[in-house]
């Protein structure tokens, strides 16, 4: 039988395990997540508090948040350069953070026993827990005590950013890198 | 396309980025393999278009667990750290991510990047609300840098890819265009290492040349770089090696004085992080190399005659390199 050379092989058969053509079902959680466990021993540092908040100021600072990168409209420049704290202050004045009142916590309940078959299973922690709690702490008002899914979480994140955006007064906006037209002519 | 730092611009845009969780309920384009982050985050534009959601939108992901516990906490990132690895792979003008545990009340950043990942302690975000504001303000609103994204790789309109390469003498004018990738590492950790075609434009010369661009977190320690070995190589005459056009380390705001432009390199983040010691961590600094011709990949050549002449020049440059002009050290040592 005559050899026959294939002139555009396919790419799956030279490659050993080419990491993106894997599709086998359940293969990433049986294979690639203890690798990935394997591959970062060692390679992974956890922060202690006071380097994690250390971490956070270095990776977004106030100036780079409100000032220096991130502009703001309309121009707040006349009052005192916004803080991390003063926009957790207005956020205090729109209810997104605070103290809980008697019908935040019945709507809570109520989110609770929607939830069925996952939240009663947890029913007697959850009284324990809010057996315990105290009355006068603080707490994100629509925040994850009450959110068991993903689009919750997300509509959670989402309802916080613009209440941010409305509490510096104006639109954030990003700095982007363009091409002068000076180099037009080359093409 | 680009070149010399004259030749841009800084304009402002309303484009911010938000929360979606459309990635929990289809695996996300632009992979082959099925992973569905809990949530992602995308611009706000990308979001609210009907095309498909895909791993090259995707600025950052996080994971969600109903409650904080050492197994959660274990296997959120070990999930995290596979889609990161997947995200990062996808895009190829990003050196690091900052990704998110959410579990319950808490919340751990995490930050990947080619020195090693680095996780904050978890924060209960009742407790600590300011801290939690400057995750989600910083992750949704900051500067494209402090999200891992190049700021000397530039995106024009309809997808193509310029890089900025600031260099000095003769070379000053030209513009480097991104035609396609060839190459881009799918390691968490190691070198990063990206290669595409490109098209370099000069003034005086035309058509273009054809060249290849490549980008890799080097070790600044090693005493030959490729770029240096190139250069001898180059200059001794060997035949059968790639002519180096221009080698340099590519400059970045430094992480606390954001005026300053650095070399950027996985080590300053570090050393502003007291407790942390140089002999845990990878240090590693970002490096433009830009060379030609532009060959053929060995997938395409015509015929296995061809694929063989190939190597046996391969193994001819290497011998030329190794008993006539190098060390023998240096070579096997990069």
């Amino acid at each position: 039988m005559d050899f026959v050379y294939q002139q555009k092989p396919d790419i799956s058969q030279l490659q050993t395990i080419p990491p993106t053509s894997r599709l086998k079902d359940g293969w990433y959680r049986e294979c690639m997540d203890p690798l990935v466990h394997n591959d970062t021993r060692g390679l992974h540092w956890t922060l202690n508090p006071s380097e994690s908040r250390r971490l956070l100021a270095i990776l977004f600072p106030d100036c780079e948040l409100f000032q220096r990168s991130v502009e703001l409209l309309p121009a707040t420049s006349s009052g005192p350069s916004l803080e991390m704290n003063d926009i957790l202050e207005r956020l205090r004045d729109s209810n997104h953070y605070g103290k809980e009142t008697q019908d935040e916590d019945n709507v809570k309940d109520k989110d609770m026993k929607g939830k069925g078959k996952d939240t009663k299973g947890t029913g007697k922690a959850m009284k324990k827990k809010k057996a315990t709690k105290k009355k006068d702490s603080e707490c994100w008002l629509r925040g994850p005590s009450a959110i068991k899914s993903e689009s919750n979480m997300a509509g959670f994140l989402n309802v916080i950013m613009d209440a941010v955006e409305g509490a510096v007064g104006g639109k954030f906006l990003n700095k982007q890198y363009v091409i002068s037209s000076d180099f037009d002519n080359l093409y | 396309m680009l070149f010399h730092q004259t030749s841009t611009t800084c304009i402002n845009t309303t484009a911010i980025r938000i929360w979606v969780v459309d990635g929990a309920n289809a695996p996300l384009q632009g992979s082959d393999t099925n992973r569905k982050p809990d949530l992602i985050l995308l611009p706000a534009d990308v979001a609210s278009s009907s095309k498909p959601l895909d791993w090259t939108d995707v600025s950052t992901v996080g994971e969600m667990k109903i409650n904080k516990s050492p197994n959660t906490v274990k296997s959120s990132y070990i999930e995290v750290a596979g889609k990161t690895a997947l995200l990062l792979y996808a895009q190829d003008g990003q050196h690091s991510a900052p990704c998110l545990q959410l579990l319950g009340h808490h919340i751990i950043l995490m930050f990947f990047d080619r020195a090693r990942s680095l996780s904050t302690a978890p924060i209960d975000i009742n407790q600590h609300p300011e801290v939690f504001l400057r995750i989600l303000v910083g992750l949704s609103h900051a500067p494209l840098c402090h999200i891992g994204f190049d700021e000397t790789v530039i995106s024009e309109a309809g997808g193509k890819k310029c890089v900025l390469v600031a260099w000095t003498g003769d070379l000053v004018g030209n513009v480097v265009a991104m035609d396609s990738l060839l190459f881009i590492s799918d390691a968490l950790h190691g070198h990063g290492t990206t290669v595409w075609a490109a098209l370099m434009h000069s003034p005086n010369l035309k058509p273009p040349r054809r060249i290849v661009v490549k980008d890799s977190w080097i070790d600044p320690l090693q005493k030959y770089t490729e770029g240096r070995i190139l250069a001898k190589l180059n200059k001794a005459g060997v035949k059968g090696v790639p002519k180096l056009i221009h080698e340099q380390q590519v400059q970045g705001p430094h992480p606390s004085h954001p005026d300053s432009k650095v070399n950027q390199s996985t080590h300053f983040l570090r050393t502003l992080l007291s407790h942390i010691k140089v002999s845990s961590y990878h240090v590693r600094v970002l490096s433009w190399l830009l060379t030609e011709p532009f060959g053929q990949r060995i997938l395409d050549f015509s015929s296995l005659a061809e694929l063989l002449v190939a190597f046996i020049n391969y193994v001819l440059s290497e011998l030329q390199c190794m008993y006539n002009l190098l060390p023998a050290n240096s070579i096997f040592s990069t």
